[in-house]
């Protein structure tokens, strides 16, 4: 695995900023890591790039351990943080070959290196532009170059596309969509679609617990049904979750009919989640067999925003 | 020990020191603070009229504890070093430094290095003045008719005393390098570091005051005992006595890497990551 992290805890004096967190992720795989703010997702990349060591836990990158072999892990990887690389006296070129220095990049390989992530950046107009002079949006590209330098193994990045114009979020998120396969990437970000765009999995955090760790092409194939039945639900009671291939139902709202007021309770609407081994076509004949008669059974393809409210506790479901 | 990576933070401190247009007026005000220095010597020796042998207290005053130098550290050493981790952490990339695969002992040392650079260039002039001074013996002639040179005997200065001298600012420049890059590496605003180094060198003035006190024998020997180690401006004098005192280099090298070592483990414990 390029990234293990077993019941990681981390608190700084009273807050507790990470609780019990554990997920894997495999050699070439983007993953997105979402929450709300404080949710714990900057602590977690601060302690997988090694700048802050876990209170209770383990991580690994790239098979290093984090606490004990802090600096194989760093020669393994590439981290891009919160905040930017703001020298203010400093060229950009110059800026990243000092970086590539301190990466210990050979002398033969550093110039070929720094013309491949300026490129890649789409910084070479700027390579000889004081750092303080360029808008946040280059300088967040500057620190995006900067994690790439050395072609790292696993890639750490914070919020990589804030502040950066719409044409060049789309190239910053072609260039990590380009990773896949060869790049472990751990992806913090605030913006759904991005995530949806640009990674194969997100992973949830909320209050420092990880809530959700979700395959997103399976998220938008629908894993889930919305299954109208002719029984209103006061006599289903939980037969329908008792149904073979069904791993969770939740009780939906009739539509309204033309007069604006609810139909009759004559019939039911749920969505179902399907277990792992549960088909659509299993639940409807499920469903006949018991004499239920279905109006409709639709396949629902679920965005990770209705995932991330579904998954997200009540008091923050109403706070959205 | 990484001596590449070592370098490599050295020279960026340096740049990134020699390119901002405050630096060089610190410079500046430093040079000119000196050259003060050396009218107010020139001053001093002229009074006992030329040629004057300088080998006792005006040269040992000269670079030892006077009103200049003092003034001169007071300020210079904290705005100085008051950069080299708080400014970086202030800025956001010292998470950035730290989580590059170099350690941060080699960081911190590297660090140390330039502010050593940096204070030893604001307290060369003071050697150089006097160097010039012992070349320069306030009469000049013609060489070949269009270059001012040397002429007849003037100010004599003891090698020695020049050499130890020089020697002394330089390891007291690196005790000074080393305060600030511990005061730094506290904390996070460059601001409350300048401060806490002002206030420590403050302290330690207080001390050699104290200690010359004592020699009129008026603080009790226990205590003597006690402050004797920290009075690092009492020290600097002991240098321009004619040789080098091997027993207090060896004292504040050990200062050096003890305060190193302190700074890293501030550090460590600030951030609070494995390192």
């Amino acid at each position: 695995m390029s990234l293990s992290v077993t019941h990681l805890a981390h608190a700084y004096a009273r807050v507790t900023a990470l609780r019990g967190v554990s997920f894997e992720v495999p050699p070439g795989e983007i993953v997105a890591l979402i929450g709300p703010n404080g949710a714990g997702k900057s602590t977690l990349l601060k302690i997988l790039a090694t700048f802050v060591a876990p209170s209770h836990g383990s991580a690994r990158v790239a098979g290093w351990d984090v606490r004990t072999q802090a600096r194989e892990v760093r020669q393994h990887l590439g981290y891009l943080p919160e905040q930017l690389p703001t020298d203010p006296v400093l060229r950009v070129g110059e800026y990243l070959d000092l970086r590539a220095r301190l990466k210990q990049l050979d002398r033969s390989r550093r110039g070929v290196e720094i013309d491949r992530v300026l490129a890649l950046c789409d910084l070479a107009p700027v390579r000889h532009r004081l750092l303080e002079q360029l808008s946040t949006g280059y300088r967040r590209r500057v620190g995006l170059a900067d994690a790439l330098l050395g072609s790292p193994p696993v890639l750490l990045l914070d919020e990589p596309t804030v502040g950066l114009d719409p044409v060049q979020v789309r190239q910053t998120r072609d260039l990590v969509r380009g990773l896949a396969g060869t790049t472990t990437v751990l992806l913090s970000t605030h913006l759904l679609n991005e995530a949806e765009q640009t990674c194969s999995r997100a992973l949830i955090l909320w209050q420092g617990g990880l809530v959700s760790d979700v395959r997103l092409p399976s998220l938008a194939a629908g894993a889930e049904l919305e299954l109208e039945l002719d029984l209103p639900a006061t006599q289903l009671g939980t037969q329908l979750r008792e149904l073979p291939g069904v791993a969770q139902v939740s009780l939906l709202d009739l539509p309204a009919n033309s007069s604006g007021t609810q139909p009759e309770p004559t019939c039911s609407r749920w969505r179902v989640t399907l277990a792992p081994d549960g088909s659509s076509s299993g639940l409807a004949a499920a469903c006949v067999s018991r004499g239920w008669g279905v109006r409709e059974l639709r396949r629902c393809a679920t965005t990770l925003e209705e995932h991330l409210l579904r998954v997200l506790p009540q008091s923050l479901r109403e706070t959205a | 020990m990484n001596l590449a990576a070592i370098h490599t933070i050295w020279q960026w401190e340096l740049r990134t020191f020699f390119r901002r247009p405050a630096h060089w007026l610190v410079l500046a005000v430093a040079v000119l603070t000196a050259a003060c220095a050396t009218t107010w010597l020139i001053a001093l020796v002229a009074l006992q009229g030329l040629p004057a042998r300088l080998d006792d207290d005006p040269i040992r005053q000269f670079l030892g504890p006077n009103l200049f130098l003092v003034g001169t550290v007071m300020w210079v050493a904290p705005l100085l070093t008051m950069n080299l981790v708080a400014e970086d952490r202030r800025r956001g990339s010292w998470e950035l430094l730290v989580t590059s695969p170099t350690a941060l002992a080699d960081i911190l040392l590297g660090k140390f290095l330039a502010g050593w650079t940096v204070l030893a260039t604001c307290l060369a002039p003071w050697p150089v003045f006097l160097l010039v001074l012992s070349l320069w013996n306030g009469r000049a002639t013609w060489w070949r008719g269009w270059c001012p040179w040397p002429a007849g005997a003037g100010f004599d200065i003891e090698p020695g005393v020049l050499l130890g001298g020089t020697v002394g600012l330089l390891v007291f420049s690196g005790v000074l390098a080393a305060w600030g890059t511990l005061t730094s590496a506290w904390s996070r605003r460059p601001l409350m570091a300048a401060l806490a180094m002002a206030g420590w060198l403050g302290l330690l003035l207080v001390i050699t005051l104290a200690l010359q006190w004592t020699g009129d024998g008026r603080l009790s020997g226990g205590w003597t005992h006690w402050l004797r180690p920290w009075g690092v401006w009492h020290h600097l004098a002991e240098y321009s006595r004619g040789g080098i005192p091997v027993r207090r280099l060896a004292q504040q090298a050990a200062l050096i890497t003890a305060t190193l070592w302190l700074a890293h483990r501030t550090c460590r414990w600030v951030d609070g990551g494995p390192r």
